[in-house]
C-alpha cells in the first residue's frame, strides 16, 4: 500500500492500521501529504485519540497546524458572531454555506481548515448586507467586490450557489434552487455560534458540486461528504433533490469515490447501483482521481451534466475564459485596461497544463 | 504559594475549549489564544468549576496515578501560570 492510500483510508475509513508501522520517510510524506489535503488536523487528532506513536518532528508540525486552525477557526467563529448579530439587527436574513457548518461535524475546530466563511444573502438585501459589513470595518480586496475582509475573518457574500453570476452558464451544468436552501434552512451550534445552515442534504449536494467544481483537488471535501453521509439523512430527499436540481452525476462522482475506498450507506449503494457512467466519463472521473492535486478535469467532468453540444461548449467557452472581471481575478497583476491580455495568458497557461497533463498520461500509458 | 482552600474563578470574557491534546482559552477581550496541555486543560475546567485548589489536587490524583507531592507541584506551577497571565479571578 502507498503512503497515500493509507492516508486516504485514515482519514475517511478512520483506519489506522496502515500507520502504525510507518519509518520516519513514511511519515515525512504522510505530513506533507495532510498539509496538501487540508487534513493536518485531522490527523493529528486520530492519531492522540488512538496512542499512535509519532515521530517527534511529524507530531511537531502537525500539532502545530491542528492547534493553528483550532485558534484560526474559533476565533473566526468568535468574529463571525458578531456580524451574524449585527445582519439580525438590521432584519437581514443570512445563510452560512459549508465549509464553516461543517466544523459541527468533526470532533473540534482544529481538525478542519476553514478559509473564508460563506454567506447567503438574498438578492434584494445583498446591499444592505455589504453596508453592514462596511459600517462594522470590513473592506473589500482589490477586484474582489463580493469578498469582505476584516482582521482573520475573510467572508464571500453570495447571492447564488455557485457564482453564476460570474459564469452564467453554469446555471445549465446544475444548480442548487436558491429558494430549496432557504426552505430548508435550521439552526446548528458550531462551536457556540448560532447560525442558519442548509438542510443536511442540501449540504451534501453543495459538497459535491463544490469539489467536483475544484478538481477533487483536496481529500478534505471527500472527508466532509463522508462525514455528511454518515449521518441521519432523508435518502428519498437527497435524491430527490439531485435529480431536480440535476447534480446526480456529481453525487455519483463524489460517492464513487469514497465507495472505492470503504462501506456506503446502504441506500446510497443502492442508488449507485442503479447508476452507470459511460466509457469515456468513467475513464475521465478515474484520471481526475488519480491526478488529483493538480487536476484540471472537473470543469470538464462538469460539462457532461450540460445538455446539448452547443450549450456544454459555451460552458467550457465561459469556465475557461470568463468575463474581464473574473479574469484580471485570474492575472492580478496585469493593470485592468489591459485585460485583452489576460485571454492570450490563459489561453498559453491552458496549453501548458494540457500538454503537462498529456505528457503524464503518455507516462503512465 | 496559592492556599489549598483557596476558590479558584475564571475571569470573564474567556471561552474555553477542549481539543484532543489538551485546550485552548480564547480570551475575547485581548483576543489573544492560550493553549493548554492534558493536565492544564483538566486544572482549568476545575477551576472554571469554582474548585479549590485542595479539590483539584484530590481530582487529579483520582485521575492519574502519579505521586502526590508531584502532583500538587503541577497543580501549583500551573495555578501560577494561570495567576500570571491574568485568567483568573
Amino acid at each position: 500500500m502507498t503512503v497515500e492510500s493509507v492516508f486516504e483510508r485514515a482519514m475517511l475509513a478512520a483506519d489506522l492500521s496502515g500507520i502504525i508501522d510507518f519509518d520516519e520517510e513514511e511519515w515525512e510524506t504522510l505530513g506533507d501529504l495532510a498539509i496538501a489535503e487540508g487534513l493536518e488536523g485531522l490527523l493529528y487528532w486520530h492519531c492522540i485519540r488512538s496512542a499512535v506513536e509519532m515521530p517527534s518532528e511529524a507530531r511537531y508540525i502537525l500539532r502545530t497546524e491542528y492547534r493553528a486552525w483550532a485558534t484560526d477557526n474559533f476565533a473566526a467563529l468568535q468574529a463571525l458572531q458578531l456580524v451574524l448579530d449585527e445582519f439580525r439587527h438590521r432584519q437581514i436574513e443570512i445563510v452560512v454555506l459549508p465549509g464553516a457548518p461543517l466544523l459541527a461535524f468533526y470532533p473540534d475546530p482544529g481538525c478542519r481548515p476553514m478559509g473564508d466563511i460563506d454567506l447567503l444573502v438574498r438578492p434584494q438585501q445583498a446591499s444592505a448586507a455589504a453596508a453592514a459589513l462596511a459600517a462594522m470595518d470590513f473592506t473589500s480586496p482589490d477586484r474582489y467586490d463580493d469578498l469582505y475582509c476584516k482582521g482573520a475573518l475573510l467572508i464571500d457574500l453570495h447571492t447564488d450557489l455557485f457564482h453564476c453570476e460570474r459564469i452564467a452558464a453554469r446555471r445549465h451544468a446544475g444548480q442548487l434552487s436558491v429558494e430549496q436552501i432557504w426552505a430548508g434552512c435550521w439552526v446548528c451550534e458550531v462551536e457556540g455560534v448560532e447560525m442558519s445552515v442548509p438542510r443536511l442534504e442540501d449540504m451534501v449536494l453543495y459538497t459535491v458540486a463544490h469539489a467536483l467544481r475544484h478538481s477533487y483537488r483536496r481529500l478534505s471535501w471527500f472527508a466532509d461528504l463522508r462525514l455528511l453521509i454518515d449521518q441521519d439523512l432523508d435518502w428519498s430527499y437527497l435524491f430527490a433533490a439531485a435529480r431536480t436540481c440535476h447534480l446526480e452525476r456529481p453525487l455519483y462522482y463524489g460517492v464513487c469515490f469514497l465507495q472505492e475506498r470503504g462501506p456506503l450507506p446502504a441506500p446510497l449503494e443502492g442508488w449507485m447501483q442503479d447508476r452507470g457512467l459511460s466509457k469515456v466519463e468513467a475513464w475521465l472521473l478515474q484520471r481526475a482521481f488519480a491526478g488529483r492535486r493538480d487536476g484540471e478535469l472537473g470543469d470538464v467532468l462538469w460539462s457532461f451534466n450540460v445538455e446539448g453540444l452547443l450549450q456544454r461548449l459555451q460552458f467550457l467557452a465561459q469556465t475557461y475564459f470568463p468575463q474581464p472581471s473574473v479574469m484580471l481575478q485570474v492575472f492580478p497583476f496585469l493593470p485592468k485596461p489591459l485585460f485583452p491580455l489576460a485571454y492570450g495568458l490563459r489561453f498559453g497557461q491552458l496549453m501548458f497544463r494540457g500538454g503537462r497533463q498529456l505528457a503524464g498520461l503518455m507516462r503512465k500509458t | 504559594m496559592a492556599k489549598d482552600n483557596k476558590i479558584w474563578r475564571a475571569r470573564k470574557g474567556l471561552a474555553f475549549r477542549k481539543l484532543v491534546d489538551g485546550g485552548m482559552l480564547f480570551d475575547q477581550k485581548g483576543q489573544q489564544v492560550h493553549h493548554f496541555n492534558e493536565t492544564a486543560a483538566v486544572v482549568w475546567e476545575l477551576c472554571a468549576r469554582g474548585q479549590t485548589t485542595a479539590e483539584i489536587v484530590a481530582r487529579l490524583r483520582s485521575a492519574y496515578e502519579v505521586d502526590e507531592t508531584q502532583i500538587v507541584a503541577d497543580v501549583q506551577e500551573v495555578l501560577k501560570d494561570f495567576s500570571g497571565s491574568d485568567l483568573l479571578q
